[in-house]
């Protein structure tokens, strides 16, 4: 029984030794995997900036955070072996959740050594809209001249969804609990082409609430104001459901078949001012374009683990001592080393 | 010679108890999933859960390697190699799921069975079981909650029979399925004797070790995120959803990239916030304490039962170590961040079990508290998502007409059987 329990003992001890050889180089890489680095940068529209990184390796994650509202057309990254990860949200192919809409994220992922590398992002103009793909895939394109008072946007459809349809929203996240005097109201025009609908979409945590404002038959060159409160039918036939509910935000959504991208050219929206009112607070969003702005990213290496000569040997040792350990429990439970 | 008709031979095929319950329970599932087929087609699509499987072969990504899938190795390459094999073919899952719900049926039975012997209760708890919605929600998508069920089900049918090394490999196998059936040591320790619990504890460790051994060699960041991560989701309901603020990575609300990084990573990459609840926290804000009350009011005499019956009996009989091993679930579900109605399965059948073995008013309660719950889950899932919405009501529609049928039939068939 003495021999029973001091063998185990030994063994213990060992795998205490090994995990804890094996803890400290572990410990020792959590504590330096993550590198963060925040500059401001001044930028102008259309300009490529570059932002230094420190030295990368092989399978190393270079994480991405910008304001929403920021609108990056283009990112690379010199030398060019990095892979960019599509952007996917689970089963839903609707990203527009909180968390989503005031914040971009973009990862890549190195595929060999460097010892300097550069992230280089081209920009859009500044907008007080997050512009996100809610269908399919758009390029858009924000027009610094246009009609007076109006942001205006170049649609270019890239990818239909399986419907044939393509949407993009121009969201103002905007969140408070929607109160009985709550009332929407703004223009928007149709400068070039044709665009299959323009709803607006009342977003809360619940559900959305759509309201179309222009459809196939809206000729170019049409101006609408639109007013949405609690009295307004949405397209489900519903109307002031969303009394009490927790608002995200205000979007405008523009859906683009591709029967009608095939025989109009891209089209142009022009988006005007947006008036909101909820109870005792109005709010109105100038939209205003800014083609020169500051740029706060947030860019993170994170290192990804590569297996020492010595963890794999503490590895090892550990899967020798705890069968080890294993075996001789169950010998000695059978009574075989009485 | 004489040779039996062929009605004969069949009709003997249906003399054994076994076949009637697969029967049974093949019969009312597949028959539902049917019609569900036939009436809206867009619910039943087993392979659109398939779509972490088609992003890592889109970005070369690797299994816990590169990427952390939400279940860990056991639970998750068989769909993977089929994904793999067959190109993602809904055939080929549906057979997966059939044969796995088949063997969680078969160790129902034997378990049942094996607790009492009596014909008429082992079907009641084969039809109660096989009434649980969430089966059919198992059924649509390509997880591995059939194959877990049946290893915590044998599980507990060796620590009936005091068989604990058997239970140290099957709550093993069954932690590398689908991590909950882990929990079958729970009652294992209390009920073993010394010399029983360090067999169950360096046999678990060992088995767990050199089934996570590829991983971890590799990267144990990786791998290990996939088990932390459920504490990282975002609460669903119960004990984890009445804390505001408690967040994390629900999936739903996150990159599909998110799951490339480290558990340690992800948390110095975003901020808290409590928008990070489960969704359906936003849609139904006292949801979570009428699931944790029901829940509590379940455990809580359940609870009460089995330590006095412990306590009486030390070093218990078998009934008693199956109280406990149901009551280690029901804990561990009741208040888990990670429930939601699949993980509902195991619970389900575990109390149905108990009634089957007790028949008294405690079980029933049980039962009942834990459908109730369930309803409540399903209806917050079909609300979210509209195919689960259909499922729903064309189960509710179709069940009385099906019950009615089953039992006409099967009944018949006994009664044909003993003439």
């Amino acid at each position: 029984m003495k021999t029973h329990v001091i063998v185990s003992f030994i063994i213990l001890m060992m795998i205490a030794i090994a995990s804890l050889h094996t803890f400290i180089e572990l410990w020792y890489f959590i504590s330096n995997s993550t590198i963060r680095i925040a500059p401001a940068i001044s930028v102008s529209a259309g300009e490529i900036i570059s932002i230094e990184l420190p030295e990368i390796r092989k399978y190393d994650r270079i994480y991405l955070v910008v304001d929403g509202r920021v609108n990056v057309d283009e990112i690379n990254v010199t030398p060019v072996n990095v892979k960019q990860l599509p952007l996917r949200v689970e089963t839903s192919e609707h990203d527009v959740f909180p968390t989503l809409i005031s914040e971009k994220r973009y990862m890549l992922i190195a595929h060999e050594d460097f010892e300097k590398i550069c992230l280089q992002l081209r920009l859009q103009p500044l907008t007080p809209f997050v512009i996100k793909d809610i269908e399919g895939l758009q390029r858009f394109h924000i027009l610094s001249e246009c009609s007076s008072r109006m942001m205006c946007v170049e649609l270019s459809p890239i990818r239909f969804n399986s419907n044939n349809y393509t949407q993009i929203a121009f969201i103002y996240p905007f969140r408070q609990i929607i109160e009985p005097n709550f009332k929407i109201g703004g223009v928007i025009e149709l400068v070039r082409g044709r665009v299959d609908y323009i709803n607006i979409i009342v977003m809360t945590e619940k559900e959305w609430y759509a309201y179309k404002v222009v459809d196939v038959f809206t000729p170019p060159g049409t101006v609408i104001s639109y007013d949405i409160d609690a009295y307004s039918i949405d397209l489900s036939g519903r109307s002031g459901e969303f009394l009490g509910e927790n608002l995200i935000a205000i979007a405008i959504g523009v859906g683009i078949s591709n029967v009608l991208y095939e025989k109009y050219s891209s089209p142009v929206i022009g988006i005007g001012e947006l008036r909101i009112q909820n109870g005792d607070y109005t709010l109105r969003v100038e939209p205003a374009v800014q083609n020169s702005f500051t740029f706060n990213p947030e860019v993170y290496v994170l290192r990804k683990f590569q297996p020492s000569s010595s963890y794999l040997v503490s590895i090892i040792s550990l899967t020798v001592l705890i069968v080890s350990l294993a075996l001789f429990t169950a010998r000695v439970a059978r009574g075989g080393l009485d | 010679m004489v040779v039996k008709p062929v009605s004969t031979s069949i009709l003997k095929v249906f003399e054994k108890p076994l076949t009637i319950s697969l029967f049974l329970a093949n019969g009312y599932v597949l028959t539902v999933i049917a019609l569900l087929s036939r009436l809206s087609p867009e619910t039943v699509n087993v392979t659109s859960w398939l779509y972490d499987d088609r992003y890592v072969e889109e970005t070369s990504l690797r299994y816990y390697i590169d990427f952390r899938p939400g279940y860990p190795s056991l639970g998750k390459l068989p769909i993977h190699l089929i994904y793999l094999y067959t190109g993602g073919s809904e055939l080929a899952v549906w057979i997966y799921n059939v044969l796995t719900f088949n063997l969680s049926v078969v160790i129902f039975y034997y378990l049942v069975e094996s607790l009492k012997r009596n014909r008429r209760s082992t079907l009641k708890a084969i039809v109660l079981y096989i009434f649980n919605p969430a089966l059919f929600i198992a059924f649509l998508q390509p997880h591995a909650d059939f194959l877990a069920l049946a290893l915590t089900l044998t599980g507990i049918y060796f620590l009936l029979r005091k068989r604990f090394g058997m239970v140290a490999l099957l709550s093993a196998l069954g932690f590398a399925t689908k991590i909950y059936p882990v929990f079958i040591l729970v009652p294992a320790m209390i009920v073993a004797n010394n010399r029983d619990r360090i067999i169950l504890v360096t046999a678990f460790v060992s088995m767990v070790w050199l089934l996570s051994l590829p991983f971890v060699i590799q990267d144990p960041f990786m791998y290990l995120s996939t088990f932390i991560h459920h504490l990282y989701r975002g609460p669903s309901e119960s004990i984890f959803a009445i804390l505001d603020g408690y967040y994390g990575h629900t999936g739903f609300v996150h990159p599909l990239f998110d799951a490339a990084i480290y558990y340690f990573q992800f948390t110095a990459v975003y901020q808290p916030s409590h928008d990070q609840h489960f969704y359906y926290a936003w849609r139904y804000p006292l949801l979570k304490y009428i699931a944790l009350s029901i829940q509590l009011a379940g455990l809580i005499p359940l609870f009460l039962y089995t330590m006095k019956n412990w306590l009486r009996k030390r070093h218990a009989n078998n009934e008693i170590s199956l109280y406990l091993s149901i009551l280690a679930f029901i804990a561990y579900l009741s208040l888990s961040p990670t429930q939601n109605i699949l993980v509902h399965i195991p619970a389900y059948a575990l109390a149905c079990i108990l009634l089957a073995s007790n028949q008294d008013k405690l079980s029933t309660l049980t039962l009942i508290l834990y459908a109730i719950t369930n309803g409540l889950h399903a209806m917050c899932w079909g609300l979210f998502y509209q195919y689960i919405e259909h499922v729903l009501t064309a189960i509710s529609n179709l069940r009385v007409f099906l019950v009615a049928l089953i039992y006409l039939s099967t009944f018949n068939l006994l009664e044909e059987l003993r003439a």
